[in-house]
């Protein structure tokens, strides 16, 4: 705050504008947008002498002596203050040697407190000896580095006694930004971006939750002299710049980094106009980063992407003086366009020397040290030797990535050097070697046992060799092989009579029983393929299912024969119609080929209608003769749970059944956990499988009950770290496999043996193929993705379903032509976004299609997941977005506490918001004690409660009139009965976008004029009243 | 990401195997041994319309050779 007369009010730059918001954001951080340059000095040095220069810099640059404020109407302006009294220290570390980098450190973590008056300041370090160190320490909010370098430059000479001429105003570039057209400027930005898909997020995709605050570590690579000459001359043969070079270089790494062929990143500029006489030699802030564009078609060359870039660069350039904010303003975006810039350093680091006739110390290599708040930035140092320094945040990225990243880097722009025209889709591709190690890689083992028997065959042959085992149990009923055997083998010879036979569909209209099992190997025997039609669900969906196979029969009780709405089937009572069945004369089997469809499973429709996944007999067989995944034997007990729709019903069925084990059947529809809980001890189960969410439930609700278990298998959606870290610990012989695959390629296609690393790790992979199968992850042409990218999965091999019942076309979209497989063979192409990791397994990044788009913003659930059960008091969270949809869309979260009463949500949403930035911070916490499971086992959204914004208000009387006017706005724009003065907006509902409401009725109902900055800053009634009232 | 398959704007064709299966395929992209184009260059909607109306049987023909084709 002020501390002494003010001479002058200046506004701000829409640049400062920008970095003052952000710094105020997180204002926590002191040690954002701050640079610290660092001056080695040796020779005799009078330090009274050099402070007297540092004021005298002061007293000739007003900019450097301001500070922040807000006029009542919420703009900022700086105020210049008329005292030119640098912050000075000096230390004496003569007699502590070495210490000088940890006074530095200690400098740099000091850091600047933007609301303070003492943005600039100085720190002399006294070494050894005539040994000093200069530090300044500057807020980037009032000088940039370019600037830095004059400022040390007037440094110097007027420590030599020169006299300088009077300095360039920074109020002359101020009032030339005041005269540029910004709405035409804004036009052309919205031009140049038109049409762009979406921001460029590398950060997202690195799959990790950042840190609050992380320093940045660099990666470096050097090109060698040659090879610099050669790209300095090849860049001025296409009329680029080596700028431009390592930019091109950058966007076909990002592009191969995201999946995404229209990227965007930043580029750091001047920002010092040729039209305003002086600007270069100006000190103040005047840098500006500002997007660059890159499309980047597969067949153009390298040589055309980096002069388009150049072009696009041309075009602009006179429009650079426009911030981010209001570019993204001109096209729309709300948030930040990209998350990785690119910079030259043409930054002088040497040749300093005092300008006097005796000289003076002699002047080092300067350092300079600054924050960005990117997570990632690329730094071209042109020298003999061109330098890549990639500075990361180690927290979001690895450092193993990160010098991948930069020797990749390396070679694009020996590539641009020596072969300019090779084709961007060349460039990344994988070596002939890497692939063929990739495709090797991708394939699983190969089946060991002779694959692609029947079904009903590989049965019938366990029975010949286990007669007497028990093959079922259902509450008081057990059978054993031969028993199921031949009561599968009477209806089939009845079924046989009734016209079925290869190619004709039954329908099984039973619930989970023996009589369900009977009648499934029944119609595979008989020749037919099975669709099981789940009593539970409506009959209109039955019938929808029931379309399109044409089955000329279904197989019912009577109890549920009339829920059939089924004109045209002949209807088969296995009780009412027993004599007949039993009197079935015996008939020769169809000789039935693995090829044959075995059954149709559905699944929800895009188009919204289920659609049947048509799955052969090989298709299951192989899948379980696999071996590896789950591994079954004689004496196995395996539950079966999963809902009777669910290709995991046929994994949980089958793999005991093929294998001489016992199936224990769950009774009722859906899983049960109650009933899960009993069948467990009771019969002694060895084996069971349960999707992620019921098997988080099953952890909470029953701890204990997976004492008896020596193989767990989950899946059907991401699991849920904080669980299995908790399996892993309390039954460590437990073999916990993470099973993953769409139903179109039946069970399991990749799977993972989780061990404690990965719990603790953070991450769950989902693996390898499963033994047969075979995976790809490809890009958008089609490409092998090498590993560390991401790419979309596509899965091949035994497993693969015919297609979609009646839905040719869009089978035909679906399953398509496999380009890296025997000829003619098919893949599927699973919408999931996978990336092959370091370590060997395929790591889930998201879904092609369903990721959470809020305002305009890409958020992975995932990620908030993440940071919520990073906390230790949340034991699970799931995040979605909930609303209407009409722009009333918030990001929710649902909580389980790990212990109801210790969960504190302030501490929570402190929690948050030291770890996301604002539009990943779900709107409401909503806490639950378990999760609601629907009816397929997987969290039942619909019956998740809607968040109770009402309930969080506080009871905060307005004081005066200016207050109860404000709550009354409050709760209109947040559609809350009442909001008391101490609510803060941001946590009973308001997002940004409702912050601009608020600020848009403010003004024009309370004729008070309020920036969204400072809504940020003072989100309570009562803080913003209290802002209001102070004058500008 | 913009996946090949997926895009309105691009130009398309159909392919079948031996077994006359039928995939939708970019046209920009090589097409894979042991598949041959049947229809196209095209539009996306004029390829699924292409193979809505042709591939009426979606088991594998060497099984509608051993069973006929008269099965559903």
């Amino acid at each position: 705050m002020p501390t002494s007369p003010m001479v002058d009010v200046l506004p701000l730059s829409p640049l400062q504008e920008g970095l003052l918001f952000h710094s105020m954001f997180d204002k926590d951080s002191h040690g954002l947008y701050v640079a610290q340059f660092t001056v080695p000095l040796s020779g005799p040095l009078n330090a009274a002498r050099l402070r007297e220069c540092a004021r005298t810099l002061l007293s000739r640059h007003p900019n450097l002596r301001v500070s922040f404020h807000f006029r009542a109407s919420g703009d900022p302006v700086q105020v210049v203050h008329a005292m030119a009294v640098p912050e000075w220290t000096e230390v004496d570390l003569s007699e502590a040697p070495g210490g000088a980098e940890a006074e530095l450190e200690a400098d740099w973590r000091r850091g600047i407190d933007i609301e303070s008056a003492s943005l600039v300041r100085f720190l002399l370090i006294r070494e050894g000896g005539d040994r000093h160190r200069l530090v300044v320490t500057a807020h980037h909010c009032v000088i940039d580095g370019w600037s830095m370098a004059l400022l040390l430059n007037e440094l110097l000479a007027l420590y030599g006694g020169r006299e300088l001429p009077p300095a360039p105003a920074f109020r002359d570039y101020l009032a030339w930004m005041n005269g540029q057209d910004r709405t035409h400027a804004q036009m052309r930005w919205r031009t140049e971006l038109a049409g762009l898909p979406g921001p460029t997020h590398l950060a997202e995709k690195a799959g990790r939750s950042p840190a609050a605050h992380a320093d940045q570590e660099m990666a470096a690579a050097v090109l060698p002299q040659d090879l610099t000459e050669a790209l300095a001359a090849r860049a001025r043969e296409c009329g680029i710049t080596v700028n431009t070079a390592v930019q091109a270089a950058w966007a076909v790494l990002l592009s191969h980094l995201t999946g995404q062929h229209d990227v965007v990143f930043g580029s750091t500029v001047s920002g010092r106009p040729a039209s305003l006489p002086g600007s270069d030699g100006m000190i103040g802030m005047l840098v500006n980063t500002v997007p660059v564009r890159v499309r980047l078609r597969p067949g153009d060359s390298l040589r055309e992407v980096a002069q388009e870039i150049q072009r696009q660069r041309l075009r602009l350039m006179e429009h650079d003086h426009l911030g981010l904010p209001d570019i993204n303003r001109a096209i729309g975006m709300n948030g930040n366009l990209f998350d990785t810039t690119v910079a030259m350093d043409n930054f002088p680091m040497s040749d300093y020397a005092f300008d006097s006739p005796d000289g003076g110390p002699a002047v080092g290599g300067v350092a300079l040290r600054e924050s960005s708040h990117y997570p990632l930035t690329l730094v071209g140092v042109p020298a003999g030797r061109l330098e890549l320094r990639l500075h990361f945040r180690p927290d979001v990225f690895d450092r193993d990535q990160a010098a991948d990243w930069v020797r990749r880097l390396a070679t694009v722009l020996e590539t641009l050097a020596t072969a300019p025209g090779t084709a961007v889709r060349d460039l990344t591709a994988p070596a002939a070697a890497e692939r063929e190690s990739l495709l090797a890689e991708w394939t699983g083992a190969p089946l060991a046992a002779p694959a692609g028997a029947c079904v009903h065959h590989a049965f019938a042959g366990q029975a010949a060799r286990t007669p007497d085992a028990t093959a079922l149990i259902f509450q008081d009923e057990r059978l054993t092989y031969a028993e199921l055997d031949e009561r599968a083998d009477r209806l089939a010879w009845y079924l046989l009579s009734r016209g079925v036979r290869a190619g004709v569909w039954v329908g099984l209209h039973l619930e989970r029983s023996p009589e369900l099992v009977t009648a499934i190997l029944a119609v595979l025997k008989a020749g037919g393929a099975y669709l099981v039609l789940d009593p539970g669900f409506p009959t209109e969906r039955l019938r929808q299912s029931l379309t399109g196979t044409r089955a000329p029969l279904i197989v019912t009780v009577s109890a549920l024969a009339d829920r059939l709405d089924t004109p045209g089937a002949e209807i088969l009572r296995l009780d009412g119609d027993r004599a007949r069945i039993d009197g079935a004369v015996p008939a020769p089997l169809p000789d039935t080929r693995p090829q044959e469809a075995a059954c149709v499973m559905f699944t929800s429709g895009s188009l919204g209608r289920p659609k049947g996944v048509i799955a052969p007999h090989g298709a299951i067989t192989t899948t379980l003769a696999a071996g590896d995944f789950a591994l079954f034997a004689p004496g196995d007990v395996v539950l079966q749970s999963s809902p009777t729709s669910w290709d995991a019903f046929a994994f949980e069925l089958f793999g005991p059944l093929l294998t001489g084990g016992t199936c224990v059947l769950q009774p009722g529809p859906t899983p049960d956990p109650a009933a899960i809980a009993r069948l467990l001890a009771e019969h002694r189960v060895t084996t069971a499988h349960f999707s992620a969410s019921l098997l988080n439930f099953l952890v909470e609700e029953h701890p204990g009950l997976l004492g008896g278990l020596t193989q767990l298998l989950t899946g059907g959606e991401a699991a849920s770290v904080p669980h299995i870290r908790r399996i892993t610990r309390e039954h460590p012989g437990l073999r916990v496999v993470n099973a993953y695959s769409p139903l179109e390629c039946m069970m399991v296609s990749v799977w993972h043996p989780i061990t404690a690393a990965d719990a603790g790790r953070g991450v769950i992979p989902l693996g390898r193929p499963v033994a047969g199968k075979g995976m790809y992850v490809l890009d958008d042409d089609l490409q092998l993705v090498p590993p560390g990218m991401i790419g979309e999965l596509y899965l091949t091999g035994a497993g693969l379903a015919h297609g979609y019942l009646a839905k040719p076309a869009y089978t035909a979209e679906r399953f398509v032509a496999d380009p890296y497989g025997p000829p003619g063979r098919r893949m599927y192409r699973t919408g999931d976004l996978v990336r092959w990791s370091g370590r060997g397994v395929l790591e889930f990044a998201g879904r092609a299609d369903d990721q959470l788009k809020l305002r305009g913003f890409r958020i992975e659930p995932g990620e908030v997941e993440a940071v919520l059960t990073g906390h230790p008091q949340v034991a699970g969270a799931r995040v979605l977005i909930g609303g209407n949809g009409s722009g009333d869309d918030r990001l929710i979260a649902y909580l389980i506490p790990a212990d109801p009463a210790a969960l504190e949500l302030p501490e929570l949403r402190r929690h948050l918001a030291a770890r996301l930035p604002e539009y990943m911070r779900p709107s409401a916490l909503v806490v639950l004690e378990h999760f609601p499971i629907g009816p397929n086992g997987k969290l039942d959204r619909r019956a998740l409660p809607a968040p109770d914004y009402a309930a969080e208000i506080g009871a905060g009387q307005p004081a005066n009139e200016r207050e109860e006017a404000l709550c009354e706005l409050y709760a209109q724009v947040l559609k809350l009965p009442s909001v008391g003065v101490d609510d803060d907006f941001f946590q009973i509902g308001g997002h940004s976008l409702l912050a601009l409401r608020l600020v848009s009725r403010a003004r024009a109902e309370l004729g008070v004029e309020l920036s969204v900055a400072t809504l940020f800053r003072h989100p309570t009634v009562a803080a913003l009243a209290e802002r209001l009232a102070v004058p500008g | 990401m913009a996946n090949p398959f997926e895009d309105d704007g691009a130009i398309y064709r159909v392919l079948v195997n031996e077994e006359r299966q039928y995939s939708l395929w970019p046209a920009a992209i090589p097409v894979p041994a042991g598949w041959t184009a049947v229809f196209g260059d095209d539009s996306r909607q004029a390829c699924l319309d292409y193979v809505e109306a042709t591939w009426t049987d979606l088991r594998p023909a060497s099984l509608v050779a051993r069973h006929g084709s008269d099965s559903p």
